[in-house]
């Protein structure tokens, strides 16, 4: 079974960013549960703190590979034709760049500057 | 020949009837699509709950209004739906539960975990 030739990668890729969304995901929840009478103050210490800073950025990419080898395979099921289906492809593409360079801006920008 | 009218159509979305696990993998799939394209929104959720605290209470009045309600609950559908379905699929993945009447139990388990968390979800905050 090839690596990159059978989908075999995606299909790595796609567990393992699940694995960590999942696990980000409910352990945050279960945090800010504990912490409690979330205010923006709390809030924005604590998306400061830079290890939460740095494993949100980490779910953010982890979401943005899932989302593209998701949106691929749906793409490729109802989009047939060679032509429109390169354009759809690239278009959904851009879209995930400009979420994620959006993502950045907001994570590391001073605040000023959001 | 058979002619055009008694050909048997076999796409028709409203004559196949989907077995439970079916069903939960078509919502598995709907719901991500569906979160792929809330992504602006939710980012700029983020982006508005960490510019001040004006913009921070801003996202709370939002989410009161009638539209922002049903978005939400969209929102939290999905993500709940593909959170549970996509754990129930990683578990397949490593043969548990993956026997046919385990494996219809747990896809019953999963849209009844996804919507009930939804349900509460609704009790709790809206």
């Amino acid at each position: 079974m090839s690596w990159r030739g059978g989908g075999v990668r995606s299909w790595v890729v796609q567990r393992i960013s699940a694995t960590y969304m999942a696990l980000f995901f409910i352990l945050s929840i279960a945090f800010l549960a504990g912490v409690g009478g979330l205010d923006y103050a709390r809030w924005y210490t604590l998306l400061s703190a830079p290890v939460f800073n740095v494993l949100l950025l980490m779910f953010f990419i982890a979401l943005l590979l899932h989302a593209w080898v998701g949106m691929r395979d749906v793409i490729l099921d109802y989009v047939a034709p060679d032509g429109i289906r390169f354009v759809v492809l690239s278009l959904f593409a851009l879209y995930l760049v400009a979420i994620g360079v959006w993502v950045i801006r907001i994570l590391f920008m001073p605040l000023s500057l959001i | 020949m058979i002619s055009r009218s008694t050909r048997p159509k076999f796409l028709n979305l409203l004559l196949i009837k989907l077995p439970i696990t079916g069903v939960v993998s078509i919502a598995h799939r709907i719901s991500g699509v569906i979160l792929i394209l809330s992504l602006p929104l939710m980012v700029y959720a983020l982006q508005l709950s960490l510019a001040s605290a004006e913009s921070f209470a801003l996202l709370f009045v939002t989410t009161e209004t009638i539209w922002g309600k049903l978005l939400t609950l969209l929102v939290v559908w999905s993500l709940l739906h593909h959170l549970v379905a996509g754990l129930r699929f990683l578990l397949l993945d490593l043969d548990v539960g993956i026997e046919l009447a385990s494996a219809r139990r747990n896809a019953w388990l999963v849209l009844v975990l996804s919507l009930t968390g939804t349900a509460f979800f609704a009790g709790a905050w809206l």
